[in-house]
């Protein structure tokens, strides 16, 4: 049935988009430089949880590993410009491809396991990419990291580095959001809800897993090569630990199974890890807490239990209406009640 | 050479103490099928407990009575972080346990930051212990051999309760299946915070074992939570004789390690690591736990 609640939550839906287009449109022109770069790197975090989304949000596998990931995408393209001074469309290509040719091959040697196993043998591979950017000095520069990338002549200003930024993650948005929504996306749906019967109607896991997790790491290089743009370099500590959990913790925030959950988690994160340490140096006892009671009392994340209580209200709603009706109507009580429980769900 | 050798004994001795780590690690995930990623924060909390207990007892006693007390802290910290966090969550996806156990182990650090500030301590040790062996290659401190007393002799009660005690065998029925123990009449949850709160007490003694001759500083706990996981995954998760031997394996490579590649010791036994996760996916003595 041609339930229009469904039109008009996509007619919603536009009009939503549309005026965060042009809120990030005009944004420079209201705020001040110092909001604009906030901003920035909440564009480019939120792009690196998306990435790293793809993961546990559409396929059901716990990564650990993509802090190192990460870090190759924003060394990939620090050193290509810094050291062998290769112009910057190649090397801003290069920084996702190599990131996902390398998180093929990663993806390609822990993929037989899952769980915890995946989890942390990711966590070794990160690791072990931070303990070799550490120890390369010749190309790398060790802990002192590279510094020096010039931006390319059309980036003359943070301003210009946003646009070019806010663009980019949009378009690499809505290309997740195109992958989650094509049939390779409901494929790794299905991994992620009962990979045994996955495997029993015919798919193969694992194929499938390996290619969720390169999309994934492609994703995250081309955000570590934004954060080299915006960095103007590439330091050792982004492929460190941190960056490990820091996705994770985005995503918890946001919500692991609404599309736009890791895009909220961002924005909610960087403010928190912007503005408490104003106040109190003790940030990680209030990361925690807010970590365990997120998953504790709200496993869906902000933006998750927010529509969740939404489409509660709606049902609550629409069923207290269609329950007004049938006492209203004599005939047939119970099928007019059937009825409208599943116009409401539809 | 011969300095090798001492290296290689040093190594023994701390894989050895390390084992009191992994040990508690990996019986709570063999019996309660949970993992604890705040379980090292224990270890280096007992540290900082040591450390208080002997600035009040004084210098007679005091380490023998942290020695005795920090673990119990430990314990009942351990047992407190059971009820209230991963009660809820031991049946669900392991990820929830990992994201849940970090919380805690964010919590845990800044306690720790809290209470004791952010410069390093450390405990006098105790008299008797003071004073070095001579073997071959320079001297060995009585301390690590200490470690590796207390350690063998902790292991030794650990495999007495668990296979040859009722007791023990009751964990281990609860880690074949908690239904059909609990059908028997066996009280499981508390059965379920004795072997936290005793794998906590394991973590404990560890730890203020260890403050004898390292110091106890902030940020301990994270890369203790990396050698942990390397230890029992090599050794194979649920097996404590895997957890043994895990950790004399660390402690022998990482001591090598240190000789030959000082600041990527540590990368060595993730190499170890990752070849062992792929040749033996449940470590060397590990078991598939369903």
């Amino acid at each position: 049935m041609n339930s229009p609640a469904f039109n008009n939550q996509n007619r919603w839906m536009i009009i939503f988009l549309a005026v965060i287009a042009v809120v990030l449109a005009v944004l420079p022109l209201l705020v001040k430089t110092s909001i604009i770069r906030l901003v920035t790197e909440v564009a480019i975090l939120a792009l690196f949880a998306m990435a790293w989304n793809l993961t546990l949000g559409a396929t059901g596998i716990f990564s650990f590993g993509h802090g190192g990931l990460f870090g190759i995408g924003m060394y990939t393209l620090a050193i290509m410009m810094v050291k062998f001074s290769i112009p910057f469309p190649i090397a801003f290509v290069c920084a996702p491809v190599f990131t996902g040719l390398a998180s093929f091959i990663i993806g390609l040697v822990c993929i037989r396991l899952t769980g915890l196993y995946f989890a942390i043998l990711t966590l070794a591979f990160s690791q072990l990419i931070w303990s070799f950017i550490w120890k390369a000095r010749d190309l790398t520069g060790g802990d002192d990291g590279i510094s020096g990338t010039t931006l390319p002549s059309f980036i003359n200003s943070p301003t210009d580095l946003y646009y070019f930024v806010i663009l980019v993650v949009a378009v690499a948005i809505f290309m997740i959001w195109y992958l989650l929504r094509s049939p390779l996306g409901f494929t790794l749906n299905t991994l992620r809800e009962n990979p045994i019967r996955a495997e029993a109607i015919g798919l193969n896991v694992a194929k499938y897993r390996i290619l969720a997790f390169t999309l994934s790491g492609l994703f995250a290089g081309l955000a570590g090569g934004l954060l080299a743009m915006y960095m103007r370099g590439a330091y050792v500590e982004f492929a460190s630990v941190a960056y490990c959990f820091d996705p994770v913790f985005i995503c918890i925030i946001g919500g692991i199974w609404v599309f736009a959950g890791p895009i909220v988690g961002a924005f909610i994160w960087l403010a928190l890890d912007h503005y408490i340490p104003m106040i109190t140096e003790y940030w990680p006892l209030i990361a925690g807490i807010i970590l365990i009671s997120l998953v504790l009392f709200m496993p869906m994340g902000v933006l998750g239990s927010t529509l969740g209580w939404w489409r509660h209200q709606k049902l609550k709603k629409s069923e207290a209406l269609s329950r007004l009706s049938a006492s209203l109507s004599p005939a047939s009580l119970s099928s007019t009640q059937q009825s409208g429980k599943e116009e409401s769900i539809g | 050479m011969d300095y090798l050798l001492l290296q290689i004994m040093a190594g023994i001795a701390k894989g050895m103490n390390i084992f009191l780590l992994s040990a508690g690690f990996t019986i709570i995930y063999g019996v309660l099928r949970v993992v604890n990623l705040a379980h090292p924060s224990l270890y280096l909390m007992s540290g900082y407990f040591a450390f208080s207990i002997t600035q009040v007892l004084g210098s007679k006693i005091g380490y023998w009575g942290a020695l005795v007390l920090a673990p119990i802290f430990s314990a009942i910290i351990g047992m407190i972080v059971e009820r209230v966090v991963f009660r809820t969550v031991y049946d669900k996806h392991h990820y929830m346990q990992l994201i849940l156990g970090w919380g805690v182990m964010l919590i845990l650090g800044d306690i720790m930051k809290l209470t004791w500030g952010v410069s390093p301590k450390s405990i006098p040790v105790p008299a008797i212990l003071t004073g070095t062996i001579e073997v071959p290659g320079g001297s060995f401190p009585y301390t690590l051999i200490f470690a590796v007393m207390i350690s063998a002799l902790v292991g030794l009660g650990v495999y007495l309760l668990m296979y040859r005690s009722r007791l023990g065998t009751l964990i281990r029925a609860l880690s074949y299946d908690e239904e059909a123990t609990q059908a028997l009449g066996v009280r499981v949850n508390l059965l379920w915070i004795f072997v936290f709160g005793f794998c906590s007490w394991l973590a404990g003694v560890g730890g203020t074992v260890a403050s004898l001759f390292t110091s106890i500083r902030l940020g301990a706990d994270q890369e203790l939570v990396l050698i942990c996981f390397i230890v029992v995954i090599v050794g194979g998760l649920g097996s404590t004789i895997g957890a043994l031997v895990g950790s004399l394996i660390f402690g022998v490579v990482f001591s090598i390690g240190i000789l030959v590649l000082p600041r990527y010791a540590l990368v060595f036994m993730y190499v170890i690591m990752v070849i062992m996760l792929i040749i033996r996916p449940y470590g060397l003595f590990g078991k598939k736990i369903g």
